[in-house]
């Protein structure tokens, strides 16, 4: 019973960030919300590994990210084998963020379409800089990469973006 | 690129997570208990395949002595009535 209640202070603490970086990751509200229970349930399944306080938000960031990277990973076979989402009535690489204002929503679209087509790792790095505003240690602690291997990475990143742009 | 460019990143607002998602995660931690298979279960599937194993170990060792055996047996028994017992049939 006290394991139930710890689990659930846990996932209040930690839900809206599980769910918004998702929805950063995705764009796609029902894939976020599908992604954010897969890491809950992969996060109570290492409940014991979870005691430390101190690591939980960098354990926890660490399975969200790849979470999100597996199911890209599996829309993109999806797309190449023709399977379409859309007989279920979702379409998952339909662009929709909740947490886009209106004004932005064409300058965003566009930047998170060459956000998508970057590798995984640089993806991850802009996302981690920009929308989650985090310092180049943090962004190391959670890549497992020193901050200088963090800061090329991001320069990389922004590089690819560049040439996607011109 | 320029930071400028990445700036509309920023302004993304934090959404609240969907109002029934714990449930819909408790529900799923539930059936996913109810599939465990219990850990004697799993001891008791080891130890038989260990047991597999071993009988498997020994049968292939003992038929391997039997064999070299019953080789060594032929050999003297074909020296003794004259038989060749290499492929070679004439002497050229």
């Amino acid at each position: 019973m006290q394991e139930v209640d710890a689990f659930k202070d846990f996932y209040q603490l930690y839900a809206e960030m599980v769910y918004n970086l998702c929805l950063n990751y995705l764009q796609h509200p029902e894939e976020a919300e599908e992604a954010t229970q897969d890491v809950f349930v992969k996060a109570h399944q290492k409940w014991d590994g979870f005691r430390e306080e101190a690591k939980r938000k960098t354990w926890l960031y660490r399975i969200t990210i790849n979470q999100c990277l597996d199911m890209l990973k599996a829309r993109r076979r999806q797309k190449r084998f023709g399977i379409h989402t859309e007989i279920v009535g979702i379409n998952a690489s339909e662009f929709r963020h909740p947490g886009i204002l209106l004004e932005d929503k064409e300058a965003l679209e566009t930047l998170f379409q060459q956000i998508n087509a970057l590798p995984p790792k640089q993806k991850t790095a802009i996302i981690l800089k920009y929308v989650e505003g985090m310092t180049l240690k943090e962004m190391g602690e959670i890549m497992k990469l020193s901050p200088k291997a963090v800061e090329s990475l991001l320069s990389r990143a922004k590089a690819g973006l560049k040439k996607k742009r011109s | 690129m320029k930071e400028e460019d990445l700036a509309p990143l920023a302004r993304i607002q934090k959404v609240d997570p969907p109002p029934f998602l714990y449930t819909r995660i408790e529900a799923r931690l539930r059936a996913g208990m109810e599939e465990v298979v219990p850990v004697r279960w799993i001891r008791l599937a080891l130890a038989g395949f260990v047991m597999l194993m071993l009988v498997n170990i020994w049968l292939v060792q003992n038929r391997l002595s039997y064999s070299q055996i019953s080789g060594e047996n032929i050999a003297v028994a074909g020296t003794e009535v004259e038989l060749y017992l290499s492929n070679q049939l004439y002497n050229e």
